[in-house]
């Protein structure tokens, strides 16, 4: 039977649909908890309200839950009762690293720290936390075996104390120019284990075998590497961004690979400790980055861990070429590499689509 | 003072007493997580060896064995609230920018605002960790009502610090607005003495009798937190700066006069020794403080009621020392 293969740009709507289909039922429903609290604070209940119906639009934690699920054979609505409080859990430490990188602004929107100020960011974060903690306990009584909640309450622990590891060694490479790559990639590789969580979560609660969910583990740890490096790569090239990463962050590891380079080291370090970076200066950096081939190298790097991604999904039963597909759709900025695992098994995609 | 100093020493020892076995327990849990950031595990170490909180564990205990409950069954719950508290005053330190408590940096002080915004977090997430597996030694009916305290109180705290923090630096905030903050941050002692009485198994009345008394016990220790505020130069100029300003001083702004006397004091660059003695002298002389002292009986005795009808009459007249060494020399 001749089957017409979608485009690239099909694809990456599919994708988006996958996400948007599975991930939106448990956002919304984490959006109904958070709002029926009752909080006699206006400023705190209008700076919930904002984070979770204006800011937050998490489709991807959610659909990843639900895919994974699917993908070892388990029904991916059992995922529902712990999507929503990993959701609120990961909008709680979003909301706090904003506080620690003094982020105001992402993408277009104010965060809630640009719009609320730092008391009322933590606040909220905290709130968060113990919402989702207090819903992990309730998801024993929504059909979760009671020893799976134990389980997956130890590994977010684990999550969070490697996460917040992470984030105080970033703060000792804050203002640093002598950062190497391999001691950054050992930071981002720590803060992936957000991702990992959510998979190697997913795995247990669909009953993958032990095969299956280390497999998954570390699927999700290196789609969560991917999705670092790529906002890395895009933060280069954004004028706002890298002023901000300067200033406030680590440098993203485009530019850290070309400060290798003696020569490069001596022309971008007298811009990189200017107090103030300019639109210009910006352009600078990255064509001297471009140039000493920090993009490609970063590129590079991000193709050999989607390759290595994708190895681990494989040998699933279901959505293989879904979860593939997101790896790709992460690292959208590598040339699109897996049509002949597209033009192998095109069935497989329709199936995940329409469930 | 003889008599004072044995009533004070009474009251630390026992609480400390009840406190000790937890207090250790609670630094082992955190401490054993690994870190590879030599900072944050410093600043781990520094929080812990500067760690004293008896107020917190000893309330779940006296709750717990005022009920017929045995002590040791409060350990674990003690563990995580004693977690839990610590986490709370952290980042209660970053919103109101506390550098010194009890004589000592705080961890915001000496380590700055982003290592203890995260040893804060790791603080709530230990606790909330050890909460669920207290689910396999506690009864589920029981451990729903601890979930819902927690939950509840926390949210009650966290309105009450937003609230504070939109009164920051208020000079024009009135006594009845932080008294009203006062009483919803008192909502973690409550929550103290409700947690223990439902682990030592008490019934539902005497449960909430002594979560009254808990709340009347933590406001009384707020308002001897704001007095002894007053006489600390220190600690005044960052209450003017950060939070509100203590409450004996916002009773004496009821007076026009003594208002316009104390700010003069209040706004200069640095609050001397002589400076603070002499807002001290003003406001004991003030007749609106007199107010609050009499707020101050009435909570002391809504405390001793609530109590009175406990069996356990040697426990009864401890937790009434407990009271008397907060209020003695307000």
């Amino acid at each position: 039977m001749n089957q017409k293969h979608p485009s690239q740009e099909e694809l990456m709507e599919q994708i988006q649909k996958i996400l948007e289909e599975r991930g939106r039922k448990a956002l919304d429903m984490a959006r109904k908890t958070v709002l029926d609290e009752e909080i006699e604070c206006k400023e705190v209940r209008e700076a919930l309200k904002y984070f979770m119906t204006e800011y937050w639009h998490d489709v991807a934690r959610p659909a990843l839950l639900s895919l994974v699920c699917e993908a070892v054979g388990g029904d991916p609505d059992i995922t529902t009762p712990i999507a929503i409080p990993l959701m609120l859990i990961s909008g709680a430490i979003d909301i706090h690293d904003d506080i620690i990188d003094q982020s105001k602004i992402k993408g277009s929107r104010p965060t809630v720290l640009g719009k609320f100020g730092k008391d009322i960011a933590l606040l909220v974060g905290d709130a968060l936390l113990f919402k989702g903690f207090t819903l992990l306990h309730e998801a024993a009584e929504k059909g979760i075996p009671a020893e799976k909640v134990a389980v997956i309450i130890a590994i977010i622990k684990n999550t969070f104390f490697e996460l917040g590891d992470a984030e105080a060694l970033e703060l000792q490479f804050r203002g640093r120019i002598d950062i190497t790559p391999e001691e950054y990639l050992r930071v981002v590789r720590k803060k992936a284990a957000d991702v990992e969580a959510h998979t190697r979560i997913s795995a247990i609660l669909g009953d993958g075998s032990k095969k299956e969910i280390e497999a998954l583990g570390e699927y999700g740890r290196l789609l969560g590497m991917i999705i670092i490096l790529r906002d890395d790569w895009i933060d280069i090239v954004d004028f706002e961004e890298i002023a901000h990463r300067i200033k406030r962050e680590c440098l993203p590891l485009p530019l850290l690979y070309a400060l290798q380079s003696p020569k490069t080291n001596s022309k971008l370090s007298s811009i990189l400790f200017k107090k103030t970076i300019t639109e210009r200066d910006a352009k600078i950096i990255l064509e001297v980055t471009d140039e000493a081939g920090g993009l490609r190298h970063v590129e590079q790097l991000m193709q050999e861990i989607a390759r290595n991604a994708r190895s681990f999904v494989k040998d699933l039963k279901k959505n293989r070429l879904g979860l593939q597909l997101l790896t790709e759709f992460c690292a959208r900025l590598i040339p699109f590499s897996i049509r002949e695992d597209v033009n192998a098994d095109p069935i497989d995609l329709t199936i995940n689509v329409s469930s | 003072m003889k008599t004072k100093e044995k009533l004070i020493e009474q009251v630390q020892r026992l609480l400390e007493e009840r406190s000790q076995k937890s207090l250790e327990t609670a630094k082992k849990e955190i401490l054993q997580e690994k870190r590879e950031c030599k900072e944050i595990n410093d600043a781990f170490m520094y929080y812990v060896r500067n760690w004293n909180d008896v107020v917190h564990p000893g309330l779940i205990s006296i709750a717990c064995e005022a009920v017929g409950g045995s002590a040791d069954k409060a350990i674990p719950i003690q563990v995580v609230m004693l977690l839990l508290t610590a986490a709370l005053d952290i980042h209660d330190d970053i919103i109101d920018e506390s550098k010194t408590k009890y004589g000592k940096p705080t961890v915001f002080a000496r380590f700055g605002k982003d290592i203890a915004l995260l040893v804060g977090d790791a603080f709530l997430m230990k606790a909330l960790v050890l909460l669920h597996k207290l689910e396999k030694q506690i009864s589920t009916e029981k451990m729903d009502a601890i979930w819902d305290i927690i939950n509840s109180r926390f949210f009650e705290l966290g309105d009450a610090e937003a609230f504070e923090a939109s009164l920051k630096g208020n000079i024009d905030s009135s006594p009845e607005e932080c008294f009203q903050i006062l009483k919803m941050k008192a909502s973690t002692f409550e929550a103290h003495m409700r947690i223990g009485a439902i682990v030592g198994g008490g019934e539902q009345d005497i449960v909430d009798l002594l979560a009254n008394y808990g709340r009347a016990l933590g406001i009384l220790i707020s308002i001897r937190e704001d007095f002894i505020d007053v006489f600390e130069p220190d600690e005044l100029k960052n209450r003017v700066r950060n939070e509100c300003l203590p409450l004996p001083i916002l009773y004496a702004f009821k007076n026009p006069q003594t208002k316009k006397i104390i700010l003069d004091y209040l706004s200069k660059r640095e609050i001397s020794d002589k400076d603070a003695e002499r807002i001290v002298d003003i406001i004991f002389e003030e007749e609106n403080v007199e107010m609050l002292r009499n707020e101050v009986k009435r909570l002391a005795e809504e405390a001793y009621n609530n109590i009175s009808g406990i069996p356990n009459k040697s426990l009864v007249s401890r937790m009434k020392i407990l009271i008397k060494g907060i209020v003695e020399d307000l």
